[in-house]
């Protein structure tokens, strides 16, 4: 589906396969794409976790009131990456001690989490303006996003730690089956509660990306994007059921998103006709999952 | 499954031949500017003879044959003030014979620095921006600046070095209030209870001036202390703002002239749902900002039956002439030496002068460019 559209598009608009094009859709793919890595871990677990862009703005007004107290930005890169584990700490205790669904935890948190941010300034904006943020959010190396490089760092460690690691084969044998897996005398609440750790930093570094990239805090950042990390996760190829997919999926299905986003700018679609395609894919998603589904049964 | 599978291919064929379709624009914006302006300008067509007699496009202003690639960032085209707006603008933009492109960012701060980015793709010359988000669009001023492509924002101020064209929104409120005053005083005899004010905080500090010129205004004048002047956050959300208006009105049986100040129509129209539901028409009067369809069409109602509704003012900011205005600053920034805030033109809307308005804005939105 990405080589289609990347054959539309570049078809269509002389403009999308130029490298300063290219390296756009990979700046705004990251946002996206590190939280979406986080949300992978999630969705494998059976899963969903809708409070990751709330998470994310916490994370970036964060930043900017330390920003604004005068704070070393690496600290302040350190405080925001803590304020990701206490977060995803304190959905995964909802989620596993309290036993709550984790979509209607994750759907309170969202609120609890957006409602910290406005509070935090009430409601006023934060400009930004130091080089180690604007490096992060706009800065190159080797021409390529400094972003981008590290959203992909991202999934090279989800990646490694899914794929090598005693925890992420567990993270796979409690999404396929929860009851097996504890037979199998597999800790699943710490393997659900680790999942949640990781998807809370992955949100806080989409905020600091986000922050950085657009070099100001807001506490809406964000808002109403929820379903576009589900999307891309689930265009990715992870099911929905949990247990089965890998992050590299995950990363095609944001580059789909990313892309359709992009193109039909250039290609300058109808606004309205942008939203129902971008309805249509989310459909096409569930659709294809729910086929994926249905042979493996 | 083969049914399955075929089923999928279908859908994803669909929407690859909606793309193909829907990207009309694509092609033409893909040509050179002039060459595009010749095709689609009629203006154009009929005077061949004014780029013949035009000095190269650099040295001369733009009005004399200039034609310049206009990047339009527009927050949104969901409501009915950004949607007019932007057709305003194609359409000066069309007959001036500039190239144009759009992108919607649904006023996130992510998105705005893509879209700005892929107008920039495109060659914009000059990126016009409606995303009302001060402190990004500070920063996205600066870099488009070390690019030499200047920015004009619309409606907020972007600070140094990006020009701005739009209203003093706390001017515009406090014109709102000395409106909403007039009626107060015939109405109300001079009498105000509460001052309730619905504001969006996602638009930010610098719109919320739109209420509090108002809130001011008329605290001033009625010496209303500060707990007779109310603030209710309605997030940007219609049922929100209808259902808090309606909680208010409630916990208020005894109020008996309450003016309510609507942050921008779709406030308004709401606050207007709240007050009818609550039977409170007489108690209330409502002033809001933008003259959308939704207030004039209220203000007729008002005219014709002042028990019918309680909007009685918005500030109209004339969004269907923003487009002429913008164009023509545009113009005059990119020939060198504008200035760097242009004012637009406003005035309040009230049940005396709704018809003119109506028939002012009909006959230029005739003249519109359907794209």
């Amino acid at each position: 589906m990405l080589a289609i559209l990347w054959i539309i598009f570049g078809v269509g608009s002389p403009y999308f396969l130029t490298f300063r094009n290219i390296m756009n859709i990979g700046s705004y793919m990251s946002i996206m794409g590190t939280l979406a890595a986080g949300l992978t871990v999630a969705m494998l677990l059976g899963g969903l976790d809708v409070s990751q862009y709330a998470l994310a703005a916490l994370g970036g007004m964060i930043l900017g009131v330390l920003y604004e107290a005068g704070l070393n930005p690496y600290l302040i890169l350190v405080c925001v990456v803590i304020l990701g584990i206490v977060g995803g700490s304190f959905n995964a205790f909802i989620i596993t001690v309290m036993k709550v669904n984790p979509i209607i935890c994750t759907m309170g948190t969202s609120f609890i989490f957006r409602g910290f941010a406005y509070l935090l300034t009430n409601g006023r904006y934060i400009r930004i303006d130091n080089p180690v943020f604007y490096f992060i959010g706009n800065g190159r190396i080797a021409g390529v996003p400094t972003c981008l490089i590290i959203m992909l760092i991202t999934y090279g460690v989800i990646w490694y730690v899914l794929k090598y690691t005693v925890y992420g084969r567990s993270v796979f044998a409690v999404g396929g089956n929860l009851t097996v897996a504890k037979l199998a005398g597999i800790n699943t609440n710490r393997v659900r509660f680790v999942s949640h750790i990781l998807a809370g930093i992955c949100a806080v570094l989409g905020g600091i990306i986000t922050v950085c990239q657009a070099s100001s805090c807001m506490a809406s950042q964000g808002y109403g994007n929820d379903m576009n990390g589900i999307s891309a996760v689930i265009l990715g190829g992870i099911s929905m059921a949990g247990g089965r997919g890998n992050v590299w999926g995950t990363l095609i299905g944001v580059g789909i998103l990313s892309t359709l986003v992009n193109g039909m700018t250039l290609l300058e679609v109808n606004a309205y006709w942008q939203q129902i395609i971008q309805g249509l894919v989310l459909v096409s998603a569930v659709f294809i999952d729910a086929m994926r589904n249905s042979r493996r049964s | 499954m083969k049914r399955k599978m075929l089923a999928a291919l279908l859908c994803m064929s669909m929407t690859a031949v909606m793309l193909a379709g829907c990207g009309s624009a694509g092609q033409e914006a893909d040509k050179p500017a002039e060459e595009a302006a010749a095709e689609e300008t009629p203006a154009a067509e009929e005077a061949p003879a004014a780029e013949e007699e035009a000095p190269a496009a650099e040295e001369a202003p733009a009005a004399e044959g200039a034609a310049y690639n206009i990047g339009y960032c527009n927050q949104q085209m969901k409501e009915d003030f950004f949607i007019t707006v932007e057709s305003a603008i194609y359409t000066a933009a069309m007959n001036a014979g500039h190239e144009y492109n759009l992108a919607i960012t649904d006023r996130d701060s992510t998105k705005m620095v893509t879209s700005i980015e892929t107008l920039v793709t495109k060659g914009a010359d000059i990126i016009v921006d409606f995303n009302c988000l001060p402190e990004q669009g500070a920063a996205t001023g600066e870099k488009l600046a070390a690019e030499g492509i200047p920015m004009l924002s619309i409606d907020s101020d972007y600070g140094e070095g990006v020009y701005f064209f739009g209203v003093n929104n706390y001017d515009a409120g406090t014109q709102l209030g000395k409106s909403l005053e007039a009626f107060v005083d015939d109405r109300f005899a001079g009498e105000v209870d509460f001052v309730v004010a619905l504001w969006d905080s996602q638009a930010g500090d610098v719109v919320k001036m739109r209420c509090e010129g108002a809130t001011d205004e008329i605290q001033e004048k009625y010496g209303l202390s500060d707990d007779q002047v109310v603030w209710l956050d309605s997030m940007a959300d219609d049922t929100k703002t209808q259902s808090m208006t309606r909680d208010w009105l409630d916990a208020h049986p005894d109020a008996e002239h309450i003016v309510f100040v609507g942050q921008n129509d779709d406030r308004g129209y709401a606050i207007n749902q709240a007050v009818i539901a609550a039977d409170r028409v007489a108690n209330c009067l409502i002033g809001s900002h933008n003259a959308d369809p939704s207030s004039v069409e209220n203000l007729q109602k008002n005219m014709d039956d002042p028990t019918a509704t309680a909007w009685v003012t918005t500030m109209a900011y004339n969004s269907f002439l923003y487009g002429e205005q913008i164009i023509a600053y545009v113009e005059d920034i990119m020939a060198g030496g504008a200035e760097m805030q242009r004012y637009a033109e406003i005035s309040p809307l009230t049940t005396e002068n709704v018809d003119d308005y109506i028939a002012k804005r009909d006959e230029v939105q005739a003249n519109f460019i359907e794209h």
